[in-house]
């Protein structure tokens, strides 16, 4: 999977697992902080299931020495860890 | 349901200045620091009202009857508080007068050879903060997430003579809980609080008969990563002596948020009912 179409699938796979209420796939930018209000602004509950979510759909284990600020700022940045605990 | 308004401020009372008189007595042993509470707890009754009023709030709640602001039931918890904090203080800087005896162990232990992690519930009750020390024997990996609002001269104060419990408080929010739960997958032990709510989401649970908003994030934490909960409080028994037990251990895979929230609050009123002069929340729980 490239990094545009693996964007395309986290968000439409955040948005079902998160149960993010008035919001789309398309409404997410893939560039915006998925913890700030600013952004989409999800909470510490929300990155559990998150969490979950990524070890569940892709595989990926997420290490608790692993940079978590990086890895969980935005969708992209996201599907960059994704692809590189996949390679 | 979503944030709400915190009551609490998480700031220790009596100031820098207090707080080193208290260090500097606790060199010349437990007795002279109790001397000192003695007067200290009569000042916070008379002169720091709002500091009693949560105080008698819960007092009201939990004996079921009228309780004086100037009375000696209210007296007997701030100075019950006092005396928890002082054992504390004594106990963290190196003093072997306090004793522990952990009866939590067992279910810890058992839970932690079966290979998965465990999440440690516990309330500002007692010596709650002895007992996150009790944590560090099981040679896992330890998270204690927590709020910091601490006076920074204050902590340093604390850090500067502390020898023992020396495990950081994590206050990293989403963050932090990302990071519990990769210790808890990885067989490691969490430990926090669950009777403050401290904002994010909560549900709302009974508690000494009226409704009071309960965090819901380590029940989730709970689920999502598929550990069970241990509950413990940490009592003062008698002169020195503190008992760390575990009320229950709560299956939250099986259970929904809002049902392990109202588990731990009804063993913390039990509890409670036990050891009405324990609880340390000087705020109107219930606002």
């Amino acid at each position: 999977m490239d990094k545009k179409t693996l964007i395309d699938d986290i968000k439409n796979k955040l948005v079902v697992a998160l149960n993010l209420q008035g919001v789309s796939a398309d409404d997410i930018d893939e560039n915006s902080e998925l913890f700030s209000d600013d952004g989409l602004g999800l909470d510490s509950v929300d990155a559990l299931e998150l969490v979950v979510m990524v070890e569940r759909e892709y595989g990926v284990v997420v290490d608790e020495n692993d940079d978590r600020k990086t890895t969980f700022a935005s969708v992209s940045s996201l599907a960059d860890y994704i692809i590189s605990k996949k390679s | 349901m979503k944030d709400s308004k915190i009551q609490w401020t998480g700031k220790t009372y009596g100031g820098y200045f207090g707080n080193w008189c208290f260090l500097k007595l606790l060199k010349f042993g437990m007795y002279p620091a109790y001397l000192l509470l003695v007067f200290v707890a009569s000042y916070f009754q008379i002169f720091r009202p709002t500091a009693c009023k949560g105080g008698v709030i819960f007092l009201e709640k939990v004996l079921g009857r009228k309780v004086g602001r100037f009375s000696f039931t209210l007296y007997k918890l701030l100075f019950s508080f006092g005396v928890c904090l002082l054992d504390r203080t004594a106990y963290l800087i190196g003093s072997d007068k306090i004793k522990i005896i952990d009866d939590a162990e067992i279910s810890i232990k058992e839970i932690l050879s079966s290979g998965k992690g465990v999440i440690v519930l516990t309330a500002h009750i007692g010596g709650w903060a002895i007992s996150a020390t009790q944590l560090e024997k099981y040679g896992r990996k330890l998270f204690i997430a927590g709020v910091d609002t601490e006076d920074s001269r204050l902590r340093e104060l604390a850090k500067s003579v502390q020898k023992r419990g020396k495990s950081a408080i994590n206050t990293d929010g989403a963050m932090g809980n990302i990071q519990a739960y990769s210790i808890l997958r990885a067989g490691g032990i969490v430990a926090m609080h669950a009777d403050r709510y401290a904002g994010g989401r909560f549900v709302d649970v009974e508690f000494f008969g009226k409704n009071v908003k309960a965090p819901l994030s380590p029940y989730a934490l709970a689920k999502a990563s598929g550990v069970p909960i241990v509950q413990t409080i940490c009592v003062r028994e008698k002169l020195f002596t503190y008992r760390m037990k575990a009320l229950s251990i709560i299956d939250a895979e099986k259970k929904s948020p809002e049902e392990c929230a109202e588990i731990f609050m009804k063993n913390m009123e039990s509890a409670l009912r036990e050891h009405p002069y324990q609880w340390f929340n000087f705020y109107d729980f219930w606002a």
